[in-house]
């Protein structure tokens, strides 16, 4: 579970720090920084886990517009099997050259190091702290991402293998493509390759495809199924069976793209929930857009039974007001800014309540501070 | 698809789970039951209940075939005394109190002297101190609120007879549940 995260100087976020449970929603007026959070977090799931060269997931306008200094700083926390993870990153920008390179690079295993990356040089170590080898490193990548799975560094590949559990996405369901030509164990941001990723983790989670199915047939009547037609070479298309509430009805198979927006994303956001990788780290940006409001409070509650069982962690950005008034009393973390060029706060509760409001219409009438 | 059969009215997320899991036994399955907003933070639980609470006893008049499951903790008063607050805090809204017969769709669950007693007590803690406050349980990890209520369940519904001693505030808690009726 990811439970601090400290960022400086990037976007929005300047000496900000964010304490995370194990279910959060995240609020606050537009351009507050909440998406801000995410796009950190997936940066730097992508320098990790992915090996992205620095100058591919960052550019020069990722630092702090009304900031002069060059120095990015990223710290994330995270408790994994009551092991603590304690992973910082500072990265030097060059405003001429519109160039960047890491300067520092250090992850810890309860408060001891398990590597260092400084001033070009990395140090290793063994599980039992001792120190490894040390040599010269690229500063355009991560250190931590370029070390292979080992038999004494396994402390550092649980860590890189938690990072690699986040799941980030902003869903946007008419994007999600119908048909798959490929597997893919990685969703991108908007979840148009949805269909690809459900043919991959189809394959490691097949156990968990009835939960999934009897999820959808409370969500959406009728629902019968979901399967992946041959539509082509090595294509593969989603079709989702209905049925008449007669049991005679023969089953009426439609393609995802010809559902509705809501009904493709209740198929994809109760997807992430079942079929996920075990002790996923899920991150959703938005979720309850498209979701009748029947349908908010049901999905809710799943995410809250789940973490803890096959999600490790579920952070949600919301601006609805179901979600609102059913997460953010106990649960939320109010993000303000006092204007366009001041950083951002975080609170977990608002600074101000009026009696007999709920918290959504607190918010709506701005009557929070 | 049908409406919602359950209601639900609570001070907090715990309370709301405990419900929830007690009444999957009961096939009262994510959308059989609507939350309503839990107040913000902690401490004022009650009084926000309290507060809800005439409104949507007049709005579950208007329904049939669902119920309002009202859960409010007796803290360190008594459970007539809460009983007596929803009353007030009915009249002083021009609203009539919860009648015993017309009413039997509305269920008043009160915990002495919050839900962690009860917790307390299905974790098999010996002689209980209903005006004790269980603070070591107030974030009870999930499996173990499952259990809790699987074990509330066999008691309270499967054997109809709870283990003794019981907390009073349990044993009547159980004999309002009873109003509870399966209905599709």
């Amino acid at each position: 579970m990811l439970t601090r995260l400290y960022i400086d100087n990037f976007l929005c976020l300047v000496n900000f720090e964010l304490e995370l449970d194990e279910t959060n929603v995240l609020l606050g007026s537009n351009g507050c920084g909440k998406t801000s959070v995410l796009k950190a977090l997936s940066l730097l799931q992508q320098l990790i886990t992915h090996s992205a060269k620095i100058d591919e997931v960052m550019s020069i306008g990722d630092l702090t517009r009304w900031q002069s200094r060059n120095e990015q700083r990223f710290e994330l926390t995270l408790t994994i099997n009551e092991s603590i993870y304690h992973y910082t990153l500072v990265i030097e920008h060059n405003r001429d050259r519109r160039q960047m390179r890491i300067i520092k690079e250090l992850l810890t295993h309860n408060d001891q190091p398990i590597f260092n990356f400084r001033d070009g040089n990395a140090q290793l170590y063994h599980d039992d702290y001792s120190k490894g080898p040390e040599y010269p490193f690229n500063w355009s990548y991560s250190g931590v991402g370029a070390l292979n799975a080992r038999p004494d560094n396994q402390k550092l590949t649980e860590f890189k293998r938690a990072i690699s559990r986040f799941i980030i996405v902003s869903p946007c369901p008419p994007s999600f493509q119908a048909e798959a030509r490929s597997e893919d164990g990685f969703l991108n941001l908007h979840m148009e390759n949805f269909v690809s990723w459900y043919r991959h983790v189809l394959q490691e989670n097949m156990g968990a495809i009835r939960t999934l199915f009897e999820e959808l047939e409370e969500a959406m009547p009728g629902f019968d199924s979901i399967n992946l037609i041959e539509s082509g070479e090595n294509s593969r298309a989603m079709k989702i069976g209905f049925g008449g509430s007669d049991k005679n009805h023969k089953t009426v198979p439609f393609r995802l793209d010809e559902l509705s927006d809501g009904q493709r994303l209740l198929v994809a956001l109760y997807s992430l929930i079942h079929l996920a990788p075990s002790q996923t780290l899920l991150f959703l940006d938005e979720p309850d857009n498209y979701l009748a409001l029947r349908e908010i409070q049901p999905f809710l509650v799943k995410i809250g039974e789940q973490c803890g069982d096959t999600l490790a962690q579920a952070v949600i950005i919301s601006h609805h007001p179901v979600t609102i008034d059913y997460m953010a009393g106990a649960r939320g973390r109010w993000f303000y800014r006092d204007g366009g060029i001041s950083p951002v706060r975080v609170s977990p509760k608002l600074e101000r309540v009026t009696e007999g409001l709920t918290l959504s219409k607190i918010v709506a009438r701005g009557w929070e501070r | 698809m049908s409406g919602v059969k359950i209601v639900l009215l609570c001070e907090d997320t715990q309370t709301e789970s405990f419900v929830r899991n007690f009444l999957k036994h009961r096939k009262f399955q994510g959308r059989d039951i609507n939350t309503c907003p839990l107040p913000e933070g902690s401490g004022a639980g009650e009084q926000w209940v309290r507060k809800q609470y005439p409104e949507e006893l007049k709005l579950i008049r208007r329904r049939e075939n669902a119920y309002l499951i009202v859960v409010i903790d007796a803290d360190t008063g008594t459970i007539d005394d809460r009983h007596r607050e929803l009353e007030i805090a009915c009249r002083e809204k021009d609203i009539s109190p919860r009648d015993h017969e017309r009413d039997s769709n509305v269920l008043h669950i009160i915990p002495r002297r919050n839900i962690e007693t009860w917790l307390a007590y299905l974790k098999n803690d010996e002689n209980v101190d209903e005006s004790k406050d269980y603070q070591s349980l107030r974030d009870c990890p999930k499996e173990d609120l499952k259990e809790y209520t699987k074990s509330l369940y066999d008691m309270c519904h499967v054997q109809q007879r709870l283990r003794e001693p019981a907390p009073a505030s349990l044993r009547e808690a159980c004999s309002e549940y009873r109003r509870l009726r399966r209905r599709n």
